[in-house]
């Protein structure tokens, strides 16, 4: 029984290294369930580097979600995941946390940033897989209603490499005198930081075309 | 190198002294076997502690097939992973600290995907259970209350 126990406990410093290892392997659904298996499991679990090293194999496996939105007659909404192999067979349906959050402004590693339905002012980002949403704090230029009419918002979402994070871009246009669209401010939203902040666009003077376009992200860029 | 060797052989002694006589190419799928012969600090047999005969050889017969199935097709060495791994707790773990420890990144991939299904469907307490040792571990971290734990009898 000594040997044993002595086994075990020795195998115990080994699993320390090979947890990670382990761990970096289990679906989400699973290691939100061992968060509470023990203190030391959190602690990995929820650490940021586990994170990305997780993210990272997830991805390196290849299986591409699809997210499909339906909007039902009755105005009820919908968003559902579903991958290559249970395409047609099966959809998990995601409940909105909130109401009146419709537009998806973009999606990158599992979070979608959507918009809310008048498309203005107050964006979410939403971790469907850990049901956790953020609301982000009203930029610093909120407008009021009475000019509102005379602006117009673009949003972008996606991953920054140069800075390692999540951002969220935020493009103003406002009409000038021959109701050309010209960009007239554009704002920064930084998850690492959780605040907006606005950048010089010194005399940039393009016109924004296609209003309800959604951007695309690609390569730390919004288009 | 012993010249009563063949050209590329190598002897590895496990932990309770048995010998093993293995291809080198199949030998330094060990990173800390590739890692002694590269320095040139093997000498005719390569010790490999902390691994006994038993598990040395399940070790070796994994990384000769994963050698040998070069050309193979991927889905037959996945069905000879999925076997190999197929085993109780006890050689289980023995197998993980033997390819952890002498970095057998094969090897520790196909044990580690093995453990990750084992538990993927379990509950908190199950996994509490499987992983008392673990716990344990936690509990003790200072070194003398290590020592008191290791030549404690238990029954």
């Amino acid at each position: 029984m000594t040997t044993t126990t002595k086994k075990s406990v020795s195998n115990a410093c080994i699993l320390e290294d090979v947890l990670v290892e382990i761990l970096a392997r289990l679906p989400v659904k699973s290691l939100l369930r061992f968060r509470s298996v023990y203190k030391s499991w959190y602690s990995l679990i929820t650490n940021p580097s586990f994170i990305t090293t997780h993210l990272n194999r997830t991805k390196s496996n290849h299986i591409h979600k699809l997210l499909i939105k339906f909007n039902y007659e009755n105005g009820d909404r919908c968003l559902s995941f579903t991958d290559d192999k249970t395409f047609r067979d099966e959809f998990v349906k995601l409940d909105y946390p909130f109401q009146n959050y419709d537009k998806i402004v973009g999606s990158s590693d599992g979070l979608l940033c959507l918009l809310d339905y008048y498309g203005s002012e107050y964006v979410v980002l939403w971790n469907p897989s850990i049901r956790r949403f953020m609301k982000l704090p009203k930029s610093c230029s909120s407008v009021t209603k009475a000019r509102r009419h005379l602006l117009r918002f673009d949003f972008g979402f996606g991953f920054d490499h140069m800075s390692n994070g999540y951002k969220v871009v935020k493009i103003m246009g406002a009409k000038d005198n021959h109701r050309h669209c010209v960009v007239h401010r554009v704002e920064l939203f930084a998850l690492s930081t959780g605040s907006w902040r606005s950048i010089c666009i010194g005399d940039l003077c393009y016109e924004l075309y296609g209003f309800d376009s959604l951007p695309t992200f690609m390569n730390g860029a919004a288009h | 190198m012993s010249s009563s060797l063949e050209k590329n052989m190598l002897i590895l002694r496990s932990s309770d002294g048995e010998e093993f006589i293995v291809p080198e190419v199949v030998a330094v799928m060990s990173k800390a076997i590739k890692n002694m012969v590269e320095d040139e600090c093997a000498s005719n047999t390569i010790p490999v502690p902390n691994v006994d005969a038993n598990i040395l050889a399940m070790v070796i017969e994994f990384c000769k097939k994963h050698d040998e199935s070069e050309a193979e097709a991927a889905s037959d060495l996945k069905t000879f992973d999925s076997e190999f791994v197929n085993r109780g707790q006890e050689a289980l773990y023995d197998l993980i600290t033997a390819a952890n420890f002498r970095d057998v990144k094969e090897l520790l991939d196909a044990l580690c995907q093995n453990v990750a299904e084992m538990i993927k469907g379990k509950s908190v307490h199950h996994i509490r259970i499987q992983f008392l040792g673990y716990q344990l571990f936690e509990i003790l971290t200072s070194n003398f209350i290590w020592n008191i734990w290791c030549d404690r009898d238990f029954d």
